[in-house]
């Protein structure tokens, strides 16, 4: 149990100094704004993910989904935020990973090539009405291909749960965009999950 | 290709014995049926389909020949809402006659030896350029007190020079085609049906628009296959794929090619609860097929969202009050305890059980007595960058006064013909109709051929009412020899009634011809020349609502022009000037 506890704060030493790294790199964007769009999360019941945008408080409900794709098996992370409980804000499709390998670290790429394992690839969208209009539209943003990433924790094909952590930053694929609180880049940073893995 | 001529008739014996059929709807019928020039079955209300028909067999003659419609039953049916398509196929030649019914219109749409007709006056092949109902639009008010979160009010001001025809590319996969497939159907409709009702999917818009009142607001759709599965994420993610769309070159290109003005990928239910999707900042979406018509007719709506439409005024949820003074939005739940709930084409679905009418605005509200709702949309929809090209696109236009009194005038059909190789060809065949309303709810519509000439004389004291100072719709259609089909819809308005016998004076009404005003649009005055005709006038401006703001005498001459000094804010007004019998009522407008 030491030997485990002594591990764990390894870990948490590299995740942390990536991060300070990613503060520090002279190539990253300027510090995001804070006045960005709070929603709610949707549907809590399948999974819950927190994390910062944009240094704000970041709630979303998770869904894990599974696809095939060029014979393989892969599963992706839906998460969606709300308004009034049922009309879809936010939603950050985190996806590709392999449904037989799933529990390691994947950097997220530009696009998932159909025969990758070892990658995830990433957008987020903004959307209006009752979700079915898409506002903005983003995509990875290349720039930070070194500090994205979805790292999965916990895959207990017993328990039917998984855990991770994720920190992935977007650029919007058209500027500019529907609202100015939409800005051009997004990120989500620190962010860490739970979903319940479908039967 | 020469479009064959159809015609509908004998439809009386055929129809179930316990329809609620009114006489005046047989009369509907009857019209068509008496006409043997007719080019296609246009313009015609299908009022005669009853809402909740559970018909076998009806029978359509066609030049040539006379088959009876085996039914394959009611299908496309989702729920019991008196909305249905009936599909029949004639004979063993793979022919197919649909009928559709739905609270908002009724169609039909026929395939026959490889030609196709519509019921309806929106074609599929067509351009049109139609005109406003200047006098009915509340102008001010649409502009200034309906545009908090609508588009710049500057569009309010094109709104009778917008050009009205948006062209819809649409992706068809063979998914979709596959999910449309799902009931029994004989083997000779297997590959008809599908294009059939994706089709009527697509002209569910038109229809929403005529029976919203929009004028001059027209689609036309382009169908091209296309393969879905090499293009994109597979994720079954509908935003994802709805930004690889975006961003294929290859739809790009097809786009370029027809000159589409949107885009919309058809494809199955893989969505889930996801019917269709529509990005804002760009014209593309994507919907299911399955969802096209009834109970939620996503397409309609999903183009809505392209055309600005939201799904209510402020907020993003629930119903908004029937206030028609709070708002007149018609993309909204509308309750009332004495009748069932209705959603409009922009309504959301918040419960399964609803429906959406076929209508983009609230069918219980009408300032003044007009569908307000739909002048909003009118403006909204002068937003949009369609692109009309002058030189290749079909358009019609209708010359002759329009204002009406006793005197017969002369109304010519000019057109601007397409360009070499684009569909719109010569010669073409002219149609005209003069009806006493332009929407489908209006139960005393009557409809009058006029021929197949391109110019005709209408004289009202032979061809309207006497009695009454409606106003009249004069539409034109001409069909070209390769099938392109171009309407023009030109209001008429009835400024003088016909005289009394006990009477002994005349009104009657001065052409523009032979009095004309200029500049138009005007400043700070209004300049009048005449042509044979002299004398002192009394001159009258009104508001579009008819509110009169001036009036004076003038002296007309014909050496000299006669100036009328105007102090009016930008918009659009209307001059009346009397002359002895004589009466002219001439629109212009205000621009300082």
């Amino acid at each position: 149990m030491r030997y485990v506890f002594h591990l764990f704060l390894i870990l948490a030493f590299f995740s942390c100094k990536k991060d300070d790294d990613h503060t520090q790199n002279p190539g990253e964007p300027p510090p995001p704004p804070a006045d960005v769009y709070i929603y709610e999360p949707c549907d809590t019941s399948t999974g819950v993910a927190r994390a910062s945008k944009l240094g704000n408080a970041w709630i979303a409900g998770v869904v894990l989904w599974p696809y095939e794709s060029n014979g393989i098996n892969r599963w992706s992370l839906y998460l969606t935020t709300c308004y009034s409980g049922i009309y879809v804000r936010e939603n950050i499709t985190i996806g590709g990973f392999p449904d037989d390998d799933p529990k390691r670290y994947f950097p997220i790429i530009y696009k998932l090539a159909p025969e990758n394992r070892d990658f995830s690839g990433a957008f987020y969208s903004n959307m209006g009405d009752d979700g079915d209009v898409l506002l903005d539209h983003y995509r990875f943003d290349t720039t930070a291909i070194n500090t994205s990433y979805l790292e999965i924790t916990r895959w207990d094909n017993i328990a039917r749960i998984a855990e991770g952590n994720f920190h992935v930053a977007f650029r919007a694929t058209r500027v500019p965009t529907s609202d100015p609180k939409h800005y051009e880049f997004m990120e989500f940073s620190d962010g860490r999950f739970w979903a319940k893995i479908p039967e | 290709m020469t479009l064959n001529y159809g015609q509908v008739s004998n439809l009386v014996s055929f129809l179930p014995a316990n329809s609620d059929i009114t006489s005046y709807e047989l009369t509907t019928w009857d019209t068509l049926k008496a006409d043997p020039t007719a080019l296609s079955v246009t313009l015609i209300d299908l009022e005669v389909i009853p809402a909740n028909s559970k018909a076998d067999s009806f029978l359509f003659v066609f030049p040539g020949r006379t088959d009876t419609l085996l039914a394959v039953g009611q299908y496309f049916e989702k729920r019991n809402d008196s909305t249905y398509v009936w599909w029949g196929n004639i004979g063993q030649f793979g022919d197919v006659v649909a009928l559709a019914s739905t609270p908002g219109g009724r169609s039909l749409y026929a395939k026959i030896d490889s030609s196709v007709y519509f019921a309806h006056p929106l074609s599929n092949r067509y351009n049109a350029l139609v005109e406003h109902r200047l006098d009915s639009i509340r102008w001010n008010e649409t502009c200034v007190s309906y545009m908090e979160d609508g588009p710049d009010p500057e569009a309010c001001a094109k709104i009778d020079t917008c050009k009205n025809v948006f062209h819809v590319l649409v992706l068809v996969t063979d998914e979709a085609l596959e999910e449309v497939v799902t009931m029994p159907v004989p083997p000779s409709l297997e590959v008809h049906i599908p294009y059939l009702y994706l089709q009527f999917g697509m002209h569910s818009l038109n229809f929403a628009m005529y029976n919203s009142g929009l004028v001059g607001k027209n689609f036309r759709f382009s169908m091209v296959p296309f393969d879905f599965s090499n293009h994109y994420s597979n994720t079954s993610n509908i935003l994802n794929d709805l930004d690889e769309l975006n961003i294929n070159d290859d739809v790009f290109e097809i786009a370029d090619d027809l000159r589409a003005d949107a885009v919309i990928l058809l494809t199955d239910d893989r969505y889930g609860s996801i019917a269709g999707v529509m990005y804002s900042l760009a014209p593309y979406g994507i919907v299911s097929a399955n969802n096209m018509l009834a109970p939620r007719y996503t397409f309609a709506h999903e183009i809505g969202h392209w055309l600005n439409g939201r799904h209510n005024r402020v907020s993003n949820l629930g119903d908004v009050s029937d206030n028609s003074g709070e708002c007149n939005y018609g993309w909204r739940k509308i309750s009332s305890n004495s009748a069932p709930d209705q959603f409009s084409i922009m309504a959301l679905m918040t419960d399964n059980d609803n429906f959406r009418s076929l209508v983009f605005s609230n069918p219980r509200y009408f300032g003044n007595g007009f569908n307000a709702n739909a002048e909003y949309i009118s403006t909204t929809f002068c937003g949009l960058a369609d692109e009309f090209y002058e030189n290749e696109e079909l358009a019609i236009s209708i010359s002759g006064t329009t204002a009406l009194c006793d005197d017969p005038v002369t109304y010519t059909i000019n057109i601007d013909a397409s360009g070499f190789n684009v569909p719109g060809q010569a010669p073409f065949t002219y149609k005209w109709q003069l009806g006493s309303g332009i929407f489908t709810n209006n139960p005393y519509s009557t409809f009058k051929s006029y021929g197949n000439t391109n110019s005709i004389t209408i004289n009202p004291l032979i061809d309207l009412p006497q009695n009454s100072e409606a106003d009249f719709y004069l539409y034109s259609s001409a069909i070209s020899s390769d099938g392109v089909f171009v309407n023009h819809i030109l209001q008429l308005k009835r400024i003088c009634l016909p005289e009394k016998p006990a009477e002994t004076s005349s009104v009657s009404a001065l052409s523009i011809s032979k009095v004309s005003i200029c500049p138009n649009p005007a400043k700070k005055a209004l300049h009048l020349t005449s042509l044979g005709f002299a004398g002192n006038a009394n001159y009258s401006i009104h508001a579009v609502d008819g509110k009169m703001l001036s009036f004076g005498h003038i002296i007309i001459a014909e050496s000299q022009p006669a100036n009328i000094q105007i102090n009016l804010p930008n918009g659009y007004y209307t001059l009346q000037i009397s002359l002895g019998k004589h009466f002219l009522s001439t629109p212009f407008i205000v621009e300082n």
